[in-house]
């Protein structure tokens, strides 16, 4: 009887803590050329070469200060070049030195092109939105570049310190 | 060496042959029914849930917790998505069966040539291709194992009685239902042998007809009957024309394969003269005293009997353990002495060979091939689930024995990946079987496929005969624009969901799901071909019924559908309203759903009304 136990336990026990993983086979799928991204978020690695300037270190792999001056390259979405779009900056004006900045002014240009300035009145984090006409979207990459009117100093630093960004990029209209 | 290999060549002999014969069985993937019981991994969450997981009736109301459940559990669970350790246990099982066939036979007749004849006949009948070849078979395997076994212990309680014996027989008999619902023959077997060999132990029979007779009327409790579609039974004269089918198809595959230049029926005339030979030469043979042929004859009938009623289900896997007793009869016949019995035996050996051997290597070669696909799909998307996390992909390029054969079934889900659909307009390749299921939940609508697509929320991959090929960009750009401007039949709050689809009602987004209101408008394009009926599902907390019940009203397109009540019982609820002519083809359908109350958030603002869910027209 404890034999039969034994055997019953033997063969039930590796089903509790077994380890399924595999490894996916690398071959099992052949992948494109990488292009630009439509979207870019700061703590993404992947991401680092369309941050093209005007940015500070990644923090805690999610943000970064911005200077005054900030912009990235951007892949223009398929559907955007049909209906346009909407370029969506997801960022956030740091309590201590709101006081400083607001009212904050964020003009936008896309390949040169001017879009309607956004004027942000809060502190916090928020989604900047503009809109983007689909005759701006027509080459397969577009460089962003994002103008602040001002920007603050704090704790005795020299350098300046404009938004604290999370991701750039474009979304449906 | 010599002498030891002349007695113990029927039980080496019939394993090696079966090694050979389905060397490519043996190799084949997983495929079909396969990913549905894999996907039983995912609800084993702790050993409590074994004992629902194991006995809980499933598909048609079957209940076989050591050939499917436990099986696919702890093949899954022990060696994930390999299945050469589950195919070496059905090689072992087999294996046994085919040396407690060499032993039996050896006690029925004393020749050891039918001893080793037998297994070797039951190795190549065309019932065995499928169940050698495809894991979700294994029930067959296992219960021609038990049935075998319990009569084996059976006869030796019946020679040497002693009530170890006697419950060992009955204890691997009981033990026999958890591998297949047919195991409730053995007592017809076990009676056929006492009037073939063994007349004054009949009484001995009398507890296992009992046992099944309870197991007949449990089973009958719990058991779908539907009244019709594949699984309807026919208890009717029909039976008969089915028990010559099936005779024949052992006898001679049912079709016509191999290299032979014959019309498709050319198998039919071997398979009567066989038949006919067969069931000739067996009666002439009991009457004088050779007894094994008819007891071979009665195995058949007892095994094959209980799916003889299944007149639109017509699987030649049916016939492996029937296959068994046609096997018994024809090597006791050639191993009888008597020239002329053994020639006319010899005679149903050729035609077996000739035509039905083909169709049983036609059966393993052609799992071994749709395997191979499916592994190229399967391992292509858990690549695809790595490098493109949390994206929906479509899929083109494929065939219909690649989607019923697996992707139907989803082996998507295994690797967490919910979202997985074909590409719309790659389904006109793949052949539409109603009685299988409704391939429309599977394939993605142009306007979602176009909103995915171009706004990077999708990845769409050809299949390719070893690797899937990611084709996304060229896809984008083949999309018209049109695709963008037409409304979606089916919104599936689970994923992403246009705010342009949405009217009012609404409250702000959620992971994976969406509040309404007291009343909420969605726009759907008009139903399609074949979608006869609105389906609104979704899920409702206990707390929001705890006043009484909820009543929903659902209208579409100004006119009203009916409506719902959502209790404690349903709070998974699921309606569906018949599709109005009217809105066929319409490219926008406003869908206004109303519910009877709404619950107020504590210490919020929102009044909550239902939580979504799927809004649109399926097939069913």
């Amino acid at each position: 009887m404890r034999r039969l136990k034994f055997i019953y336990l033997l063969a039930l026990a590796p089903l509790a803590g077994c380890n399924t993983y595999r490894r996916p086979n690398p071959s099992a799928t052949i992948e494109e050329p990488s292009e630009l991204a439509s979207m870019v978020s700061m703590g993404e690695p992947r991401d680092e070469s369309q941050i093209l300037n005007g940015f500070g270190q990644t923090e805690s792999n999610a943000w970064r200060w911005t200077e005054k001056r900030f912009s990235v390259s951007l892949g223009t979405p398929l559907a955007g070049r049909m209906k346009g779009a909407r370029l969506e900056l997801k960022c956030a004006v740091a309590d201590v030195i709101a006081a400083q900045l607001l009212p904050l002014t964020v003009g936008v240009k896309l390949n040169g092109r001017a879009l309607e300035p956004r004027r942000l009145t809060a502190a916090g984090q928020q989604s900047v939105l503009f809109a983007v006409p689909k005759e701006a979207l027509g080459e397969d990459a577009v460089v962003v570049e994002f103008e602040l009117d001002k920007t603050g100093r704090q704790g005795g630093e020299a350098r300046e310190f404009g938004l604290i960004v999370v991701s750039i990029g474009f979304i449906e209209p | 060496m010599m002498e030891r290999l002349r007695l113990w060549w029927p039980w080496i002999l019939p394993p090696v042959l079966m090694l050979i014969v389905y060397r490519h069985g043996l190799s084949s993937w997983f495929q079909q029914d396969d990913f549905a019981w894999l996907l039983q991994w995912r609800q084993f969450n702790s050993w409590s849930d074994l004992p629902g997981l194991l006995f809980t009736p499933q598909a048609q109301g079957t209940i076989r917790p050591w050939s499917e459940r436990a099986f696919f559990l702890a093949g899954y669970g022990l060696f994930g998505m390999d299945p050469r350790p589950m195919h070496a246990l059905v090689a072992l099982t087999q294996i046994g069966s085919l040396w407690l066939m060499a032993s039996l036979m050896l006690r029925l007749t004393g020749s050891r040539i039918a001893a080793g004849l037998a297994p070797m006949l039951w190795v190549i009948s065309p019932g065995l291709g499928t169940p050698m070849s495809w894991l979700s078979t294994y029930n067959q395997i296992l219960c021609g194992f038990f049935l075998l076994a319990a009569l084996t212990l059976f006869i030796r309680a019946a020679e040497r009685p002693g009530v170890g014996r006697t419950w060992s027989a009955m204890g691997v008999f009981v033990l026999g239902f958890g591998a297949l619902e047919i195991n409730l023959v053995f007592p017809a077997l076990a009676t056929a042998w006492c009037l073939l060999y063994a007349p004054w132990q009949w009484k001995r029979t009398l507890p296992y007809w009992a046992v099944s007779g309870l197991y007949f009327v449990l089973h009958q409790a719990v058991a779908a009957k539907p009244a019709e579609g594949p699984y309807a039974m026919h208890w009717n004269l029909e039976m008969g024309s089915t028990l010559v089918r099936y005779f024949g198809t052992a006898l001679a595959g049912g079709r016509t394969l191999g290299p032979w230049r014959l019309p498709e029926w050319g198998w039919a005339p071997g398979a009567w003269v066989a038949g006919i030979v067969l069931l000739a030469v067996a009666g002439a043979a009991w009457r004088k005293g050779h007894r094994t042929p008819a007891f071979g004859l009665m195995w058949f009938a007892a095994t094959i009997g209980p799916v003889l009623p299944l007149r639109d289900h017509f699987s030649t896997y049916y016939l492996a353990i029937p296959a068994a007793g046609l096997a018994m009869a024809v090597a006791s016949l050639l191993a009888s002495g008597n020239r002329r019995w053994a020639i006319a035996a010899a005679a149903v050996v050729v035609v077996q060979l000739a035509f039905a051997y083909q169709v049983t290597r036609a059966a393993e070669r052609w799992h071994l091939e749709r395997g191979a696909k499916l592994k190229v799909l399967f391992e292509g998307l858990e690549r695809i689930a790595q490098v493109h996390p949390g994206k929906k992909v479509l899929l083109t390029g494929m065939d219909t024995a690649t989607y019923w054969g697996g992707f139907f079934d989803g082996p998507h889900k295994l690797l967490g990946l919910n979202e997985v659909f074909i590409a719309p307009d790659a389904a006109a390749r793949i052949q539409a079987y109603p009685e299988l299921g409704d391939m429309g939940p599977t394939i993605a609508s142009r306007v979602e496929a176009a909103r995915d697509v171009l706004w990077g929320r999708a990845v769409v991959y050809g299949i390719e005969e070893k690797a899937l090929r990611n084709i996304t960009r060229a896809y984008a750009k083949s999309i018209p624009e049109h695709w963008l401007e037409t409304r979606p039949r089916m919104l599936n709050f689970s994923g992403v969901v246009a705010e342009q689809d949405l009217g009012e009602g609404w409250h702000p987004v959620e992971v994976g799901a969406r509040w309404m209101g007291k009343r909420a408008v969605v726009y759907l394009a008009g139903p399609g071909d074949g979608e006869v009926r609105l389906r609104v599902a979704g899920y409702l907390p206990e707390v929001c019924v705890k006043d009484g019940p909820v009543e929903v009203r659902v209208w579409a397109g100004g006119l009203e559908m009916g409506g719902g009540t959502i209790t404690a019982k349903n709070l998974s609820f699921e309606f569906l309203f018949a599709s109005p002519e009217a809105l066929r083809g319409r490219s926008e359908v406003a869908v206004e759903i109303e519910v009877s109350r709404t619950y107020k958030e504590p210490g919020g603002w929102r009044e909550l009304g239902l939580h979504f869910g799927q809004i649109g027209w399926a097939q069913r």
